[in-house]
């Protein structure tokens, strides 16, 4: 797999928290703040344990909520520190809302004995291996269903209000992974600025690593920041709106049995086979448009189109041709 | 839209008795409104708690650096809150990190907009009760009357005048002057919260005082200082009152 595109959302979400850090040693007149200042559920937290409206925080609430809107969940593959962590430490394995990626797919696609499944180590024969079972259905579309499940994150945001509420202060910024990576930086700031060492260097990289590689359904089932993100990607995909991948039909071969979108995607989506409710999941990270072989997939503005799936399309494979033959099972 | 699958059920379970777990222990120990020495602004310890979402924005915004998370060792659940810090710098209240407050945490307006807190002079660490001579603290203080010395020229800190804007603490030398004796750590004036137990204690307080009485709640705050000319930013001084009540 081609990691490119993923250097760059390890650069992208490196750069912010040095912003944040930079602000905190040369800031005063420019605060630029951490991401708490955008976040929905910060703003719905502080009015339930304030019994006041944030309204200053509205604005940039509002910010990210459009961007979702307009793009999608760029923000948790682009910007979310969390995800920058399994970037960077999840191995080779795209680790998206689902954890290790095909987790979800396990019993929708049973019958492939689990080639969806096994993403390690897997780079181009990918292809190969799709392609000796050239299923005519999009078998994979079935267990990309799964989207970021909005109703058990829903469940982790009212009892999180109802708690902030009761107790008066915002409970879920505690832990908070995000903040606990800001948290972790303050910590390293105080060893090393103020020679204070705490026990933040050790309690948060243990909780982050709970939460995020033990806890592997965090982001699908927990983030309550997902429930907004889901709300609002439930509108747009209502409306046909914003920027998706979509596979081109003249020259996609998924038709061929080629299920290299869906292995790479972090989200397990079949990017040939898509349909609306499957790409609210979609981060945007670029993935998919990296490494399909025939470079089919772009992104596009506007409803996607249906999903190259006539026969008669035997595009010719390019390279990856000799590739196949050369790999039998 | 999908069922809720029984993995995701037990993660949502989980998650949820973490939340209720963590909220019912900050309840419990009342750590949510321990009293801190807050920057400018903040009402109370609990509305700060409450309203802060620790976003870091006041610490950017300091110019003087004083501004600092709450460490996870004072406090698990106000942990990131801002905290007064007086090693480099004091407060002149330039305002800055209320201006920067996206939330209400630091606000304009109510009686303790500009009173962080009061100086305690702790008697075991002042050198002045050992030895007469040093009067740093009183020679410093921006605000006059907030520190005089009594008969013995020992510093005595007025509460009515007294601010807690930090300059004593910053500038006290007790803990060089003392460097022969390491279990002098404090400085010998410190400046603690007006919610706290140490507040009320008459003028000064030993360091085993100030070490339990720092953080323990008082049954009632101290009254904010109400006479006085202050300083209102690096350039600027106003008399005690004037937009405060």
């Amino acid at each position: 797999m081609k990691t490119h595109k993923r250097t760059l959302r390890i650069v992208v979400a490196l750069a912010v928290l040095v912003v944040a850090v930079a602000s905190a040693h040369f800031g005063g007149a420019l605060p630029v703040g951490t991401l708490c200042l955008a976040c929905p559920v910060g703003f719905a937290q502080v009015a339930a344990a304030s019994q006041s409206i944030p309204w200053h925080l509205l604005p940039g609430v509002l910010a990210v909520l459009a961007i979702v809107f307009l793009l999608g969940r760029v923000f948790c593959s682009w910007v979310c520190p969390s995800q920058l962590l399994k970037n960077v430490f999840g191995g080779h394995t795209p680790r998206g809302l689902y954890g290790r990626g095909g987790a979800a797919c396990e019993d929708a696609s049973s019958g492939d004995g689990g080639a969806p499944v096994e993403l390690s180590g897997r780079t181009d024969d990918a292809l190969s291996a799709a392609a000796e079972k050239a299923a005519p259905s999009h078998s994979c579309s079935a267990c990309a269903k799964g989207a970021p499940s909005i109703k058990t994150q829903g469940v982790v945001l009212a009892v999180l209000l109802v708690v902030s509420f009761a107790v008066g202060f915002p409970v879920f910024c505690l832990l908070c992974p995000i903040g606990l990576v800001f948290g972790t930086l303050w910590a390293l700031n105080r060893v090393f600025v103020l020679l204070q060492p705490g026990w933040e260097l050790i309690v948060f990289p243990l909780m982050l690593l709970a939460e995020l590689f033990l806890f592997k359904r965090w982001c699908a089932a927990i983030c309550p920041l997902g429930f907004f993100f889901g709300l609002m990607e439930k509108a747009r995909t209502k409306l046909g709106f914003g920027v998706r991948p979509q596979a081109s039909c003249a020259t996609c071969v998924s038709s061929e049995g080629c299920r290299t979108c869906s292995t790479v995607c972090p989200e397990n989506i079949d990017v040939a086979a898509v349909d609306a409710p499957t790409l609210e999941a979609c981060t945007l990270c670029g993935d998919c448009l990296e490494n399909c072989p025939t470079k089919s997939i772009k992104l596009a503005f506007g409803a996607p189109k249906n999903a190259p799936k006539a026969p008669e399309a035997s595009v010719a494979v390019p390279a990856p041709d000799e590739d196949l033959a050369s790999k039998p099972e | 839209m999908t069922d809720i699958t029984r993995r995701g059920f037990l993660a949502a379970g989980v998650a949820s008795a973490a939340l209720v777990g963590v909220g019912g222990f900050g309840a419990a120990t009342g750590q949510a409104d321990r009293p801190f020495v807050r920057p400018p602004g903040a009402e109370s310890n609990a509305r700060l708690a409450a309203s802060c979402n620790r976003c870091q924005r006041c610490l950017q915004a300091c110019p003087y650096g004083i501004i600092t998370p709450v460490p996870l060792s004072e406090s698990l659940v106000a942990y990131g809150t801002p905290l007064l810090a007086f090693e480099h710098g004091y407060c002149d209240f330039c305002m800055q990190c209320v201006d920067a407050c996206p939330t209400d945490a630091l606000s304009y307006g109510g009686p303790r907009e500009r009173d962080l807190g009061v100086a305690v002079v702790v008697k075991d660490a002042c050198v002045a009760w050992d030895w007469s001579g040093c009067t740093v603290c009183k020679d410093e203080c921006p605000v006059e009357g907030a520190i005089t010395l009594d008969d013995h020229d020992r510093p005595v800190v007025h509460p009515d005048f007294c601010d807690g804007c930090g300059r004593c603490e910053q500038v006290c030398p007790s803990a060089s002057l003392r460097a022969y004796d390491s279990s002098v750590q404090n400085k010998g004036i410190v400046v603690v919260s007006r919610a706290c137990a140490s507040a009320h204690a008459a003028r000064s307080v030993t360091s085993e005082e100030l070490g339990t009485g720092r953080y323990e709640r008082a049954s009632e705050a101290l009254a904010p200082h109400s006479q006085g000319v202050h300083p209102n930013g690096p350039h600027d001084k106003k008399e005690a009152g004037h937009e405060n009540a």
